[in-house]
């Protein structure tokens, strides 16, 4: 029984009456969004407080004013980024019109995950609906509170007959897959990653799959670490370390690791006070699942910093470890959790050949007041995104393309980047009947003399393009 | 390890040497290739005539010409793609540098195809050199000739390591997709499309799948019956039918069918004479099995010219079907051979509507003067490309991106396109590394009620 097949046709019909496709439905069903964060912004700020215990501020910067910014920006540039793209002609097609046409794929299917609620569910939305799709949305259903506004307040904000919100775990989502898409776009982890690639490939759909890693952190002997343990603590810990581009864990020589504990302890005192788990800033885990796997990893080398935890709370304390090996648990998957483990290098060289044996990671970051480190730390390694002395700020720019490459993801979003991805880039050529007589040329019977005319008009009129036809 | 195992080892170890990323490097190979194709030329035709019977005007214009100003557009245009994207920024980053780095994936696998066996495999190489990443090259064994070749002049000019040739069937295709690779190019059937990328699936690594479909081509009442015939003929019956991008099927209202059928064969006869199995540019069909898998789709339907042909030879005759059911076989799949049937609509809406039952297309193609057909074919169908007055030549405007949509395929290439999607397109954020005022506001404790400025 596949109970998503009527929802599915209908928004299949939907979009087969072209309904979607004005740039005026686009724009009213962004001004939708828009309504909703508004309308509902104290909703949505208890829901993340109560799914992820995460401050207001913390959920006003990095969930609510992303989405607003984006959707601001899809509403801003819709008609421009509409339009169709025209590109420069050779020679043979000087007459004619060359364009790229942005269309929508149809019915696309996003799947979120928990850490980040709102955000990772509706800044795809933002650049679905922009490039004029239909959409099912299928939330985390481990962030529940939040999953309950996006099914039962989202849809009246938006048209029911392009819009569907469908809920369940993992065997819900896998009936799910065994229908046809026309895109899908996912964000969660690499296995389950597979599982939707491989879904995919039954219908040719074409994916965008943000995922994971170890996002590793090199800190330079160069640099100076009051200012490097703020950075690397705040993003570390913001949500609780459930933060797909955190920085995962720190590559550092011994004696920078020496300089820089101190600094992670005033930093997480500073932040957290003194009783971090008294702090209303600090997040905590998702389940009692992740709680205990994370739990299990406090155990690995020494906790230098925290260590601490509480059941009831699902509580982690912001915890540093060192004499770690790389064998450990610790090193073995993508921590999720506020868990900082410090690997001691002696060099850039081996900071590289380290990163270098490992999957590409989503993000990867470089700490040095030398900025030829950072260069070469840059061009020797591969990630999603990069950045230099600080954290994942390189999100926050709409004009930087988001996403993983390798075993960290495939495919990019954020701003145009978004409706870009949900939309088909389909190449056109309005030719004339005239200029047949040029046109012969190309026609058979293949004449000696013709060959040489041919090659001939393209050897002249070659500038690095090409005069074929 | 399987000798398909080692040579994969072998190129990610020499990419893993960094010796593909100096821009020096991937030029010189690019000209190597260049050179190639000059120096070789003799060779790369014989090998394209014996495939498939294709003249040497043939080959060269419709292979070598393709692959030649691929290659020559990107050393023309290298030196730009490689360079830093800078973007623009906003307050939290104005003091640092924002741009997009370009870096090559690692090692690409190319599977090639029968029809433009050449071209079809060195085009997408010189995107995949140009982003300075390794390539393995997987010719289709159909063409087989072209395979071989290729694998005797490809060590010869360019980096053995780097670009290994690896040749073989179904069991060596299977063999090498047990393989990580860090994007495979695949050109080829639907069918053959979904078993890639279920391989790749495996890996998690990008495809781009070049597929096909049924090229739908509308003429409208209002045009120059004339041309659009000379076009769509030429466009039809080149390679003997055998190409992704050739219109499949016409529709057109039923007064003009009559037309249309005259008009084609005046094109025919101009181009291939009274008897095309004499003339020396007209292909033939790539082996037996096509061969009568085409020639069972005529069977049964309405022959308004040709209909024949001789297996010893492989060659069918440019064959009109008239009046076809669009249940018959004909409609059912890509036909790939010199048939071309034709149906009959009673209107543009017609022929939209019969266009949005079926797959998406490869291509589409419509012919008419009047601007407000074009506009509304093209707004109201979907397809990986367009051409409007004319088929195939979509294709050779670099600038514009060349792929399918839906079933007939995912991803695109030519140009700097192909420079893309060989490459991650990395997000760079550079911030100096000195204590600034944003880090005071962003830094908990926070404020106990969220109010941002």
């Amino acid at each position: 029984m596949n109970p998503f097949l009527d929802t599915l046709q209908s928004l299949r019909d939907a979009f087969g009456s072209g309904k979607t496709r004005p740039a005026e439905f686009r724009a009213a069903q962004l001004e939708g969004l828009n309504r909703f964060l508004k309308e509902n912004r104290d909703a949505l700020l208890a829901a993340l407080a109560q799914d992820l215990h995460k401050a207001p501020f913390e959920s006003e910067i990095s969930e609510i004013s992303i989405c607003q910014s984006e959707i601001n920006l899809a509403l801003n540039n819709l008609h421009s980024w509409m339009k169709d793209e025209h590109v420069s002609k050779n020679l043979a097609t000087q007459l004619d019109t060359a364009f790229i046409r942005r269309e929508p794929y149809g019915v696309v299917l996003i799947i979120s995950p928990w850490n980040y609620p709102l955000n990772l569910v509706l800044v795809p939305l933002v650049g679905a609906i922009a490039a004029g799709n239909c959409v099912v949305l299928k939330p985390s259903e481990m962030s529940k509170s939040m999953e309950k506004i996006i099914s039962e307040v989202l849809p009246s904000y938006l048209d029911k007959n392009c819009f569907a919100v469908v809920l369940g775990g993992p065997q819900e989502t896998t009936t799910l897959l065994e229908n046809k898409f026309d895109y899908i776009f996912f964000t969660g982890n690499p296995s389950v990653g597979r599982i939707v690639m491989s879904a995919a490939s039954k219908y040719l759909t074409p994916i965008t799959l943000e995922l994971g890693g170890k996002n590793p952190c090199y800190v330079d002997d160069n640099c100076d670490p009051q200012n490097v343990a703020n950075r690397v603590a705040w993003f570390r810990f913001f949500n609780a370390g459930q933060t797909c581009v955190a920085p995962d864990y720190i590559l550092c020589t011994r004696e920078t690791q020496e300089k820089l504990l101190p600094a992670l302890q005033n930093a997480v005192t500073q932040f957290y006070g003194k009783d971090p788990q008294g702090s209303p800033d600090l997040g905590r885990i998702i389940s009692d699942k992740h709680f205990h796997r994370l739990r299990g990893l406090l155990g690995n080398g020494r906790a230098a910093i925290g260590g601490q935890s509480d059941e009831q709370e699902r509580y982690i304390a912001p915890t540093v470890l060192v004499d770690v090996k790389e064998t450990d648990p610790v090193m073995q998957e993508e921590i999720f959790g506020p868990i900082l483990p410090i690997l001691n290098v002696q060099s850039i060289d081996e900071a590289i050949a380290f990163i270098r044996k490992r999957e590409k990671p989503l993000a990867l970051y470089a700490f040095s007041k030398d900025s030829k480190v950072v260069r070469q730390m840059l061009e020797q390694t591969s990630s999603g995104g990069f950045c230099g002395n600080d954290g994942f700020m390189h999100m926050t720019l709409t004009t930087l393309p988001f996403g993983g490459v390798g075993n960290s993801g495939m495919g990019m979003y954020h701003g145009k980047f978004s409706f870009d991805t949900f939309s088909h880039q389909r190449g056109c050529l309005l030719r004339s009947s005239g200029m047949e007589k040029l046109n012969s040329l190309r026609y058979p019977p293949y004449a000696q003399r013709n060959l040489g005319l041919l090659l001939s008009m393209v050897e002249i009129s070659h500038k690095g393009q090409c005069t074929l036809l | 390890m399987s000798k398909i195992s080692e040579t994969v080892q072998r190129a990610r170890a020499a990419f893993n040497s960094s010796k593909t990323r100096p821009l020096k490097f991937r030029i010189q190979q690019l000209e190597n290739l260049q050179r190639m194709m000059k120096e070789r030329e003799e060779e790369i035709t014989a090998a394209l005539y014996a495939d498939l019977h294709k003249s040497k005007w043939c080959a060269l214009y419709e292979e070598c010409t393709y692959a030649f100003e691929e290659v020559k557009y990107a050393l023309a245009n290298l030196p730009q793609w490689i360079l830093d994207e800078p973007v623009e920024k906003n307050d939290n980053t104005k003091d640092g540098q924002a741009y997009i780095h370009s870096e090559p994936l690692g090692v690409v696998l190319i599977i090639g195809t029968w029809n433009y066996p050449f071209t079809l495999t060195i085009q997408p190489l010189v995107g995949a050199i140009a982003a300075g990443n390794a390539v393995v090259l997987k010719p289709s064994e159909l063409s087989e000739q072209t395979a071989i070749l290729l694998a005797t002049l490809l060590p010869q000019y360019l980096d053995k390591d780097l670009f290994p040739v690896i040749n073989g069937g179904v069991p060596e295709t299977t063999e090498l997709l047990k393989e990580k690779f860090d994007h495979i190019l695949f050109t080829g059937s639907t069918g053959v499309g979904k078993i890639i990328m279920t391989a790749a699936a495996k890996h998690l690594t990008p495809v781009t799948l070049e597929l096909g479909g049924k090229s739908p081509c509308y003429i409208d009442k209002d045009c120059d019956l004339d041309i659009a015939c000379r076009r769509i003929t030429w466009g039809k019956y080149l390679n003997s039918g055998q190409t992704c991008v050739a219109p499949d099927y016409i529709l057109c209202d039923s007064a003009l069918q009559g037309q249309v059928v005259e008009k084609i064969k005046k094109a025919l006869k101009e181009f291939y004479g009274d008897d095309a199995k004499s003339s020396h540019d007209y292909g033939r069909m790539v082996n037996s099995r096509h061969f009568k898998r085409v020639m069972s789709l005529i069977e049964g339907q309405k022959v308004a010219y040709g209909g024949n042909g001789d297996e010893a030879s492989r060659y069918i005759a440019p064959t009109i079907l008239t009046d076809v059911d669009p249940r018959s076989q004909v409609m059912q799949e890509e036909i790939f051979g010199p048939v071309l049937p034709i149906i009959c609509v009673k209107s543009l809406d017609e022929a939209i509507q019969f266009i949005n039952e079926r797959p998406k297309p490869l291509a589409l193609y419509v012919f008419s003067n009047n601007d407000q057909v074009i506009k509304k074919m093209i707004a109201e169908t979907s397809s990986g490309g367009v051409t409007a007055n004319d088929v195939i030549v979509h294709l050779g405007v670099h600038t514009l991106p060349f792929g399918g949509v839906g079933d007939s395929g995912m991803g695109s290439y030519h140009g700097k396109k192909s420079f893309e999607i060989f490459s991650h397109r990395r997000s760079c954020l550079i911030k100096p590394l000195k204590k600034e005022d944003s880090d005071k506001v962003r830094f908990p404790p926070f404020p106990a009620k969220a109010s941002l400025k």
